[in-house]
């Protein structure tokens, strides 16, 4: 027998808080995002384009060696003339330059004041001033530590920060148009040694675990978001939030157990084994050629024509 | 018949102390198909995992292949691997199965186990996907996938090592009736082809079709009784006992028939 209450339905009570809803809105739109990126990854590296031709390890190859040779170059000319190799081949393989700087560009400031600003300054790297941030007739003190009567932007700190920043923007370029070129899986693949066979495997769980684990904390939210009449008191909606956190560690663990149990049922000892094909074509021998040229000019360039400061 | 399993008072217990499956005694043979019924938490899983060499009992002893199954005598590789070989499992959470980032690699994991050469696991894989009708999703990571296309999968990956006995955790839970009846022709097909199967399930809908042997589990985690499908299914005062079907399952002519129910003035039934 259905208690009486349950043909009532109660009035709506009026919002107390907008903070739980919007916590579980942001959780919901990132997990959301983080899918959304996937299939656009995806996407980009299914579509027709030059990198998405090439074999994945040779391509992985490739942007390594790229990427060591930026490492040793030490003006920006040279630097730049990377960037436009990359920004060559993304659009040759159908990525717009526009999104490859999107995708960089958000973490320039946080770079710029953490690595550059510092690096800038004459404390760091001494050199000749070019702007002179404050001078004092005497050195200050700070308790046991001396510091210097001035500190200045020079010009020699000024050249290693633009150094650095480019640097990092066209390494972290190559490493972005090397992911959305090729499929993860390929990339894991093309990663696969007999050395590196364990990193690889459990990278690959763990990426493909991150979207079953992502899926439950969508239906947590989801259930939750169903069920929030009025969001409750502050410190109770802490306490779920603590309480979903020890569920979802609760439930990678024994979801982990379980692969485990599945992975020694099909035989696995301890040895991942994988089955990887490594065919090269007309097209990957050019890009090799390319890629080799490119680094051996940029290296002359950089050690030959140019010389003292970075630019 | 030759004893493929031999299960001998085993009692096995959660690290918690709760018991899981309390003193069962079970045989299985070779080209038999076996259905372990039973209510939700009654130990079908846990029995299975005994079976399949991934838990073992706190008491009494399981045999398998003439060989008392223990952790350290499946920590010896050649034992192991072909024990592995012999026995597949179909985990009921199919996520837990599919650890690969592709269907293709899913299914080439374990004949690579195997070590078998790459061209031999190559052929094993398409015979898979055209077996399975799965090759338009050979390349799709597991994410991508729909539950039934995932069942699929694990299946495929289960029988690419072509193992000798299987044991399915509840193939058809969750899934819509046309993978279920797929399920059902397959299994047939499997035994056909003289492969053992155990199944553990809670659909009584399926067990006549697939089994020819049935224990059932109560709630207590003791095998509330053992024989052939039919004995079983006609059995509604043990079936209501192990929480099997509800009160209002019905006998007609011998047979064991579940109907919807609409209740109307008193102990007035609607059939549909």
């Amino acid at each position: 027998m259905l208690p009486s209450w349950i043909a009532e339905t109660a009035s709506p009570r009026s919002p107390r808080s907008r903070g739980s809803a919007r916590f579980l809105d942001r959780t919901l739109r990132e997990s959301a995002r983080l899918v959304e990126d996937a299939v656009f990854a995806e996407r980009c590296a299914r579509q027709p384009g030059l990198l998405q031709s090439l074999n994945p390890r040779l391509k992985l190859l490739s942007v390594l060696a790229l990427l060591v040779a930026a490492t040793f170059l030490h003006h920006l000319p040279s630097l730049w003339a990377l960037a436009v190799f990359v920004i060559a081949c993304a659009t040759l393989s159908g990525i717009r330059a526009r999104l490859l700087f999107n995708r960089v560009w958000w973490f320039v400031p946080g770079v710029f004041v953490i690595v550059a600003l510092p690096a800038m300054l004459s404390w760091v790297t001494p050199g000749d001033p070019i702007a002179v941030l404050y001078r004092a007739a005497e050195p200050p003190q700070l308790g046991p530590i001396h510091l210097p009567a001035e500190l200045t932007i020079t010009r020699q700190g000024l050249a290693s920060a633009l150094l650095v920043v480019t640097r990092l923007l066209v390494g972290v370029s190559l490493t972005l148009l090397l992911a959305l070129t090729t499929r993860w899986q390929d990339l894991l693949k093309a990663a696969y040694t007999t050395a590196t066979a364990p990193f690889v495997f459990t990278l690959a769980m763990m990426y493909r675990y991150l979207f079953v684990l992502l899926r439950v904390v969508e239906n947590m939210h989801l259930g939750k978001r169903a069920r929030t009449i009025s969001p409750g008191p502050l410190a109770g909606e802490h306490r779920w939030i603590g309480g979903r956190i020890a569920f979802l560690f609760s439930r990678s663990r024994r979801l982990s157990e379980e692969v485990y149990q599945a992975m020694l049922a099909r035989g696995y000892l301890g040895e991942p084994r994988a089955l990887t094909a490594f065919s090269i074509g007309r097209l990957d021998a050019v890009w090799l050629l390319v890629c080799g040229v490119a680094v051996i000019a940029l290296l002359l360039l950089d050690r030959k024509f140019l010389g003292g400061l970075p630019w | 018949m030759t004893h493929l399993f031999e299960l001998e008072a085993v009692t096995y217990r959660y690290p918690d102390g709760r018991v899981g499956v309390d003193e069962a005694f079970l045989t299985l043979g070779e080209a038999e198909s076996l259905v372990i019924l039973g209510a939700n938490a009654s130990g079908k899983s846990t029995l299975l995992r005994l079976l399949a060499g991934l838990s073992f009992p706190a008491a009494g002893s399981v045999r398998a292949f003439g060989r008392e199954l223990t952790e350290e005598a499946l920590r010896e590789g050649e034992f192991a691997r072909a024990f592995r070989q012999r026995v597949g499992v179909l985990f009921q959470d199919p996520d837990a199965m599919l650890f690969n980032p592709t269907v293709y690699d899913e299914i080439a994991f374990g004949p690579l186990q195997l070590d078998l050469p790459p061209e031999e696991v190559r052929r094993r894989v398409a015979d898979m996907l055209d077996l399975l009708g799965i090759e338009a999703i050979s390349d799709q990571p597991p994410h991508a996938l729909s539950g039934g296309e995932k069942k699929k999968v694990a299946l495929a990956a289960l029988l690419a090592v072509s193992p000798q006995v299987l044991l399915l955790d509840e193939p058809t839970t969750g899934l819509d009736p046309r993978f279920q009846r797929w399920f059902v022709e397959f299994a047939v097909e499997l035994r056909r082809l003289g492969k053992t199967l155990v199944t553990s399930t809670h659909d009584l809908h399926i067990v006549e079709e697939i089994g020819d042997r049935v224990i059932v589990l109560g709630e207590d985690h003791r095998i509330a009784a053992e024989g052939t499908p039919r004995e079983i299914l006609s059995d509604l005062p043990l079936l209501l006992s192990v929480n099997l079907v509800h009160e209002h399952a019905h006998l007609h002519e011998g047979q064991l028939h579940i109907h919807p129910h609409t209740h109307l003035h008193g102990h007035e039934h609607v059939h549909d």
